[in-house]
């Protein structure tokens, strides 16, 4: 009678004969990612001022407390790591500036704006333009930075507004109330320059204690070896039920069916994974790029690190292979596992940090497969405690494996 | 002596077989004819152990096969309609996995497989294969546990006459040997091989005796 180990012996040759176009696809796939990879993890170099969001502004800066609060922001305050402001003479051409991506979004400042603040009745808004497509990182800082330029050109200079014209009205001489209000504004301008030394920015990282190279880092690993499901996808096109229903006639029943699949599907996974990470390590030790987790350069905690992502592939490798069992037809199967596994990875923070997402869609984020490997890939870099994550991953595996075995069974009858 | 007594199927309210008796004498071919969808495969599943009757018999030399698992996929074969072989390998890979390598080599040499005429292609690939080496790989695959029963669905619908007529030949020896077969068939050819047809219709088995009269056995389907 035919043997287990046989047919896992047909399919590791199997597999075999279809690894160079596995391989192929991976390479891809690597590449596309590592360069994916690279450029978020140096998206974040605003702070050499290559990077930073221009907002325009348009209209009355004549104003001295305007022009004040332009100057500030533009050269005084933490923001000007961020923001870089560009004046324009009129709407039309901020307007065009911006429709040409030249400034993210732009501010008008209209002459009533101007009124309201000198007569202290801050009953006008500046007016923001930004355009309908932004979305994610560009809006949240762009609402951000118009927050900023309003509490400063505002609240600021509305208070000092405020004093002048109690002064004036308290019966003051002009030569008094000109003295004290430069005093005043030497005294905000000096507070300001301190606001610059209150805060030391120092980079903690985006979520979990991970540094942004190891946040994205780990985003862009998990992503990957989700994919590497996809590429293997050759091992699983075809109309097989009447091998199914062969085998199982000749005593390889479903359970042994999909163990024989799935072992070598792992294996190739688990290889990919290894032979990748081994790049990926040959680059940080040529410095080409680092990560604070692995400063220490020790070889054995590269090594380590390898071992602990085999819990991964193993629950990744089940997810792909219950998704392609579920799916019938080439095209489905390429194309629901790939929008699949793109909203999975989107949602659990692969890409954007997942803190942009309201809360549901995080905590979503986090349960769902890509994002408990996306937890534990976190916790082993910051070596955290990491037993749970791998828990949860050993009980997706078991739910795939056996919704797979379930519907191997039913293709046998 | 093969037993089948009283065997039903339903399909949740659907009755699929409706207590189907038959008896099989070794070195004998039945044949049994029915249109499509008449329940032919799902009696021949049965009888392979991929589904479960909701009851009967199925008995060979009085050990009940539906019970013993083990025992039925020693003596029972089964060859599906469609191809069941790994098409990324090639015909020794595919039959290697049923054969220990002697036994194999024997069989290519003056066997079984040899008679197939399997060993003109042991070294192609079964996604280069025609129609008729498949589907000789897929017997010479499913026998390799010298069966009592072999249970072919549609053997050699699509076939050339050549690659028919090298089946019927094996057929026959296997019959001569003992063997017994089952076979689910639209052609003629076939029919005329069987030793006794039955026609299935609506879910009961009669019993049906061929005289070559095409109109009447379209009549009786």
């Amino acid at each position: 009678m035919i043997k287990f180990r046989d047919y896992l012996i047909i399919q590791y040759k199997r597999i075999f004969k279809l690894l160079p176009g596995i391989v192929a696809m991976i390479l891809v796939i690597a590449a596309l990612l590592g360069a994916a990879g690279i450029a978020l993890m140096y998206s974040d170099a605003y702070k050499e001022e290559q990077q930073r969001y221009k907002l325009g502004v348009v209209g009355d800066t004549d104003d001295e407390m305007i022009s004040l609060g332009v100057y500030m922001i533009g050269t005084l305050d933490e923001s000007r790591y961020m923001i870089e402001l560009v004046q324009f003479d009129d709407e039309e051409a901020a307007r065009d500036a911006m429709r040409a991506a030249e400034v993210s979004a732009y501010i008008v400042i209209t002459d009533e704006f101007s009124d309201a603040l000198n007569a202290m009745t801050n009953d006008k808004k500046l007016k923001y333009y930004a355009t309908s497509g932004q979305k994610g990182i560009s809006n949240v800082m762009m609402d951000e930075i118009a927050s900023i330029a309003t509490n400063i050109i505002v609240y600021s200079e509305t208070g000092i507004c405020t004093v002048r014209q109690l002064m004036k009205e308290q019966g003051y001489d002009k030569a008094y109330r000109h003295e004290k209000i430069d005093e005043l504004f030497m005294v905000y301008i000096a507070s300001l320059m301190v606001r610059t030394n209150v805060a030391e920015i120092t980079e903690l990282g985006l979520s979990d204690g991970l540094s942004t190279p190891a946040y994205y880092f780990s985003g862009i690993l998990a992503f990957f070896m989700m994919l590497l499901s996809f590429c293997a996808i050759s091992f699983f096109l075809g109309q097989k039920n009447a091998q199914y229903k062969f085998m199982s006639a000749k005593g390889i029943t479903a359970p042994y069916q999909i163990a024989g699949e799935y072992i070598p599907f792992l294996s190739i996974n688990v290889l990919c994974t290894a032979i990748t990470l081994g790049v990926i390590f040959t680059v940080m030790g040529m410095g080409i790029f680092s990560m604070e987790e692995f400063a220490r350069g020790y070889v054995s905690d590269y090594i380590g690190f390898g071992i602990k992502l085999i819990p991964v592939c193993i629950m990744f490798s089940a997810l792909g292979f219950m998704i392609f069992e579920i799916l019938i037809g080439v095209i489905n199967k390429i194309l629901v596992a790939f929008m699949l596994y793109i909203g999975m990875g989107y949602v659990s923070g692969y890409f954007y940090p997942k803190t942009f997402f309201p809360g549901l869609v995080q905590r979503i984020g986090e349960i769902i497969p890509s994002g408990v490997a996306f937890r534990y890939i976190g916790q082993l870099l910051t070596r955290g405690h990491w037993g749970l994550s791998c828990l949860w991953m050993f009980g997706y595996t078991v739910v795939f494996l056996v919704v797979a075995t379930a519907l191997r069974q039913q293709k046998i009858r | 002596m093969i037993e089948i007594k009283n065997i039903n199927k339903s399909y949740g309210k659907h009755k699929v077989l409706k207590g189907l008796d038959f008896t099989v004498e070794p070195g004998e071919i039945v044949g049994i004819l029915g249109e499509n969808g008449s329940g032919k495969s799902t009696l021949l599943t049965i009888l392979a152990g991929l589904q479960h009757p909701n009851s009967g018999f199925f008995n060979i030399d009085g050990k009940d096969l539906l019970k013993n698992t083990k025992l039925r996929n020693e003596l029972v074969s089964y060859v599906p309609q469609e191809t069941p072989l790994i098409t990324e390998l090639t015909a020794w890979d595919n039959l290697r996995m049923w054969y220990p390598v002697d036994k194999l080599k024997k069989e290519l040499e003056g066997g079984f497989l040899a008679m197939l005429g399997i060993n003109q292609f042991i070294k192609v690939p079964v996604n280069q294969m025609s129609g008729g080496m498949k589907k000789r790989l897929t017997i010479g695959c499913a026998i390799n546990s010298n069966p009592k029963l072999l249970l072919l669905d549609e053997p050699t619908a699509a076939l050339d006459l050549v690659c028919k007529e090298r089946i019927y030949t094996y057929f026959e020896q296997f019959k001569r040997q003992g063997g017994s077969l089952i076979i689910a068939t639209h052609e003629v050819q076939e029919i005329e091989l069987c030793d006794k047809c039955f026609i299935l219709k609506e879910g009961v088995l009669s019993p049906y005796k061929y005289d070559g009269d095409i109109p009447h056995l379209i009549g009786r389907l």
